[in-house]
């Protein structure tokens, strides 16, 4: 029974009201926490590197600082990068040779002393410098080029690589909108490249093939939410970390690469024949490099075009400009992989691609005259010899042996260029 | 006597004057975060920078 003066009504009515309040004041809470955590991380770059992740759900790549000209650019204080940032020894003031590229120039997976600049270098017996950066491709490296040149150089050696260099240099120009000095794509190209985009992002596509991440809302948590960076780097900080020897069972036990392929069928392929073993990533990869999608057919204009520009402004400081080819692992082990099939119809149609690729760049830059050194042969020899040029596990950078054929190929392209 | 009556006050003023006797409910959460920030920093102090894993790429 109510009581006449309303009061029995009134304290569940406060009570609510407390309850709302509570939760009000806990979220408010929450909000200054997650204002005070972005602001750290913009100013503080040990909370950044903690709470921060680049697109594929890593943790942010300390080698990488950014760039307003480039978007990123090498990071002078990485320990094996010279004051530039590049990864030389040194930053020579003067170089008979640069070499412009990405990690497989930049020799992700080797030394620095064996990534082929620097075995060209030593080859050559002339001072060779590396400007190699992982992410790069040709459109970056025309933004680059005036600083190539001023090291007065004889020979510049740009090095493009099919496996994601077309998806770069279409991020550089048409979503980073960085890097525009080589015209746009005719109207019904950009309409075609509009009407793909407006389908499906070509950004996420190729980081969810590259690296799991995340889409929808749950993607936008993950990297803009700093505090679920930090419930993330909680769960990283106590997951079990393997050791350097499992680390490196990791990367060489077949056993344990083949049981990851095999638990993971869309991401890798496993090859092995009488002489060789290796892992293919061929999902991404074709993905990188579909000619048939308006976006990576710009993207291969936009790196034809800038290594055309490139010879052209080099040629004006009185260098020479070499282009190399640089193929995925994939396309190197395209006639093994004929004979002791592994990598399916993504596979074939990545080396159709690619196959593509290479013959129209050919016909592109010998057209106007460029030398090219064909990382292609080069690569494919050591495998005539029975020597592997890339590592067993998923990685698709060369390993030292690989680098060398690349240096060695240049080295012979340089040679018979003349005076 | 009558007994004195309260004035009449808004939802807002009643907010604040919850939070002004209730700080813990919204202090705590912002402490507790940054006190756990620094305990993260502390247990992955000196750990895998290099590992960077871009092999991809």
């Amino acid at each position: 029974m109510s009581s006449p003066d309303g009061a029995g009504g009134a304290r569940p009515r406060s009570r609510l009201r407390g309850l709302a309040f509570s939760v009000l004041a806990l979220g408010l809470g929450v909000v200054l926490l997650e204002l005070t955590l972005q602001g750290l991380s913009a100013f503080v770059p040990g909370v950044s590197g903690l709470l921060l992740v680049e697109g594929g759900g890593r943790p942010t790549d300390p080698r990488r600082i950014p760039d307003e000209r480039i978007g990123e650019r090498p990071n002078p204080d990485w320990f094996d990068h010279d004051a530039r940032g590049f990864r030389n020894d040194e930053a020579l003031e003067r170089a008979a040779v640069v070499a412009l590229g990405d990690s497989q120039t930049y020799g992700t997976g080797v030394d620095g002393a064996e990534a082929w600049p620097a075995v060209l270098g030593k080859g050559l017996g002339e001072p060779a410098y590396n400007m190699g950066f992982p992410g790069y491709g040709p459109a970056q490296m025309l933004l680059l080029l005036e600083d190539a040149l001023a090291l007065e150089p004889r020979v510049v050696v740009a090095a493009m690589y099919a496996g994601n260099d077309l998806y770069d240099a279409y991020k550089l120009v048409h979503v980073d909108r960085l890097g525009d000095a080589l015209g746009g794509p005719s109207e019904a190209e950009r309409a075609a490249i509009d009407a793909a985009e407006a389908e499906t992002s070509l950004v996420d596509s190729v980081m969810v093939a590259y690296a799991n991440r995340r889409v929808g809302l749950r993607g936008v948590l993950s990297r803009r939410c700093r505090i679920y960076g930090l419930l993330r780097a909680t769960q990283r900080a106590f997951e079990d970390k393997p050791d350097p020897a499992a680390r490196e069972a990791a990367r060489t036990d077949w056993g344990l690469l083949t049981a990851r392929a095999a638990a993971r069928p869309g991401r890798y392929a496993a090859f092995e024949d009488e002489r060789f073993k290796t892992l293919f990533t061929p999902g991404y990869r074709a993905l990188a490099v579909q000619l048939d999608d308006p976006r990576i057919r710009e993207g291969e204009r936009l790196c034809l075009e800038s290594i055309a520009r490139m010879a052209e402004l080099a040629s004006e400081a009185d260098a020479r400009l070499v282009a190399l080819f640089v193929p995925t692992k994939e396309y190197v082990f395209a006639e093994l992989e004929r004979e002791a099939p592994a990598g399916g119809e993504t596979y074939r149609k990545l080396v159709a691609d690619e196959e593509r690729l290479w013959s129209e760049a050919r016909a592109f830059l010998e057209e106007r005259d460029v030398a090219i050194a064909d990382g292609v042969r080069a690569l494919r020899a050591p495998l005539d010899r029975g020597e592997q040029p890339y590592p067993m596990d998923h990685d698709g950078h060369p390993n030292a042996l690989g680098q060398r054929a690349l240096a060695e190929e240049v080295q012979r392209v340089i040679e018979g260029l003349g005076d | 006597m009558a007994e004195p009556t309260r004035p009449p006050r808004g939802l807002l003023s009643d907010f604040r004057a919850f939070l002004a006797s209730h700080r813990l409910l919204w202090l705590g959460p912002v402490a507790l975060g940054l006190a756990w920030l620094v305990v993260l920093h502390l247990v992955t102090a000196g750990g895998s920078s290099a590992e960077t894993g871009y092999v991809l790429s």
